[in-house]
């Protein structure tokens, strides 16, 4: 006669529990605790207690948000290995496609005099400062050699429309060799607009180039932040951005701010001037270690912890402008969303390990010299030679990546393995700088307990995780920012 | 700057490298020095400048963190073998075959 097997027949074996890694950090009374892919759950000292020492069992409630959250599975058990290591591999993915922005600093020139200018621009001398279409040749040769089938190519400074003749050829060599490599090639112009005229949106528009500029603020914080003759940048800025969203449509120009200490105060105004323009977002970009920003002693003079709150700040106005209708990102913190809350390929620069230098971007100064990231090339104008990989001259694809120097850079600076990193709560979402800690520190790897760069991941990522858990109503926000 | 402070830990309890892990954490707040002696391991911290850490404070917190590395030390040796394996089938030859997995 057919009948029901036992209750116990459809239990799961009752194998031994088993601990899958995770890092963990203390947080007021218990612990933030990530697995292997970044997932992250809050525990009370108890629940952190009881999983160290394996005492959980199923219907305890600790045990099902442990399996759930991949720090526990049973001996024997393949399924939930076989799924955080197929979700390792799609978030490391970047690595298949390397090498997808290649920057040609066209001229090093700039009519602005910004102080804390990161690429130590120059106001003279076109013939030492600009590329030639010889050395913009070999550059592009060498971009087209990169594996992959989409690469984009950003021009920048000093001020590329400074040098727009050579702009001109490149996309126009770059349009007819791209196909017979199977390539398709997206092109950026970053620049301050203030050159921007009508041939040159009708250029944009022809060869579907996109423009990325900067926009500090209102008016009067503009202006101070950037200095040009006849003190307008402010004025040609948002005159460039809304001939730009006109003739090249909206979504076909972007704007960043940089943080100086008189943009300290004024975040919620900074961010009404990209609301008022049609911008989608803004990006609350600290200052960098490099160029000017240096050797006028702009970086010196706010901290970390200041960016922070003016970040937090920002941040709070943002998700307020959203709950009342308004759709606008931080784009800092919607890449972070993305890592955290998706396992998407996110190779962005700066916030990858193994580091983005060479493997993420070239950089092909206007003298020939190919550098491993922008701020690369940006300390080679200090006098530091530590990221150049070597001369379009004498260089293909192969060599540079290859180079010793470049492999040396990033082996050495891995945060899988860097000391604290590699036991950080927050390692998964975060990146590896060299040139940001070699720039602060001498050092590729870094001290981290000393870094402005691990200061500030770590607070963006808690902001971000008290929001996710504090309020519904922001957390709806930021969900959808990350894609889900 | 604060008060140093020295904290003591038996040698066949505390591994040296859980020590170093959490003086390298707190290099921000505070100098450490660590010298054995016999079955000891001193650990003499001193408060960097402008810090604002008092004594009980700092020996809490260098506490804690002794313990949380401690922990991160015997985790790591735990998992190391699923570790070895879930990366292995990320990327190692296991990727490639995919009826071998697990």
């Amino acid at each position: 006669m057919a009948g029901f097997e036992t209750p116990e027949a459809y239990r799961a074996p009752h194998n031994p529990v088993r601990l899958l890694p995770f890092r963990f950090e203390r947080e007021g009374a218990g612990y933030l605790v990530s697995n292997m892919v970044g997932d992250f759950v809050r525990l009370t000292n108890g629940e952190f207690d009881a999983l160290v020492h394996e005492r959980l069992s199923p219907g305890d409630g600790l045990y099902e948000k442990a399996y759930a959250s991949h720090l526990i599975s049973r001996e024997g058990q393949s399924a939930q290995l076989q799924l955080v290591a197929a979700r390792l591999r799609s978030r490391m993915a970047f690595l298949q496609k390397p090498t997808g922005l290649h920057m040609f600093v066209v001229t090093l020139r700039c009519e602005h005099s910004c102080p804390y200018c990161q690429v130590s621009r120059q106001s003279t001398d076109r013939s030492r400062f600009d590329m030639s279409i010889e050395t913009a040749e070999k550059a592009l040769r060498i971009a087209l050699d990169s594996p992959g089938e989409r690469i984009k190519i950003e021009f920048q400074g000093g001020e590329p429309l400074l040098n727009v003749a050579l702009i001109e050829k490149v996309v126009q060599n770059a349009k007819e060799l791209a196909p017979k490599v199977g390539k398709h090639i997206d092109f950026v112009i970053a620049s301050n607009l203030a050159l921007l005229t009508d041939d040159i949106l009708r250029f944009c528009k022809l060869n579907e180039i996109f423009l990325s500029t900067s926009l500090d603020g209102p008016a009067d914080l503009h202006n101070r932040n950037r200095p040009r003759p006849g003190g307008n940048s402010y004025q040609l800025a948002v005159q460039g951005i809304k001939a730009a969203q006109k003739v090249l449509g909206a979504d076909r120009v972007s704007a960043l701010m940089t943080t100086t200490e008189a943009s300290l105060d004024r975040v919620e105004e900074i961010i009404e001037e990209y609301v008022a323009l049609g911008l989608d977002g803004v990006f609350l970009r600290p200052l960098s270690p490099y160029g000017f920003a240096v050797k006028t002693k702009q970086i010196r003079k706010y901290d970390s912890r200041r960016w922070l709150d003016f970040y937090v700040r920002g941040l709070r106005y943002i998700l307020d402008l959203n709950r009342r209708g308004t759709n606008f990102f931080e784009f800092y913190t919607l890449l972070i969303l993305r890592r955290m809350l998706t396992d998407e390929p996110i190779g962005y620069v700066d916030l990858r390990s193994p580091a983005g230098i060479g493997l993420g971007a070239l950089v092909y100064n206007y003298d020939g010299r190919v550098f491993a990231s922008d701020e690369g090339r940006m300390l080679a104008e200090m006098g530091d030679n530590s990221f150049e990989l070597g001369h379009v001259n004498e260089d293909d694809y192969r060599s540079l990546i290859m180079s010793d120097r470049l492999i040396d850079l990033i082996g050495s600076s891995l945060t899988q393995c860097a000391p604290e990193c590699f036991n950080c709560v927050y390692e998964s979402h975060c990146g590896a700088d060299p040139v940001y800690h070699h720039a602060t520190q001498r050092d590729a790897v870094g001290i981290k307990p000393l870094s402005g760069f691990c200061a500030r991941q770590k607070g963006v990522m808690r902001t971000v995780l008290d929001l996710l858990d504090g309020s519904s109503a922001d957390a709806a926000i930021l969900r959808r920012w990350g894609g889900m | 700057m604060g008060e140093a402070i020295t904290v003591e830990f038996s040698e066949g309890v505390q591994s040296l490298d859980a020590l170093h892990a959490a003086a390298y954490r707190m290099i921000d707040v505070a100098t450490c020095r660590i010298e054995r002696s016999t079955d000891k391991l001193l650990c003499h911290l001193a408060p960097k400048e402008g810090i604002k850490l008092d004594a009980a404070a700092l020996r809490t917190r260098f506490i804690d963190n002794v313990t949380d590395e401690a922990l991160r030390e015997r985790l790591a040796q735990r998992v190391e073998p699923v570790r070895n394996l879930i990366l292995s089938l990320a990327f190692g030859a296991l990727a490639a075959q995919p009826d071998k997995r697990g």
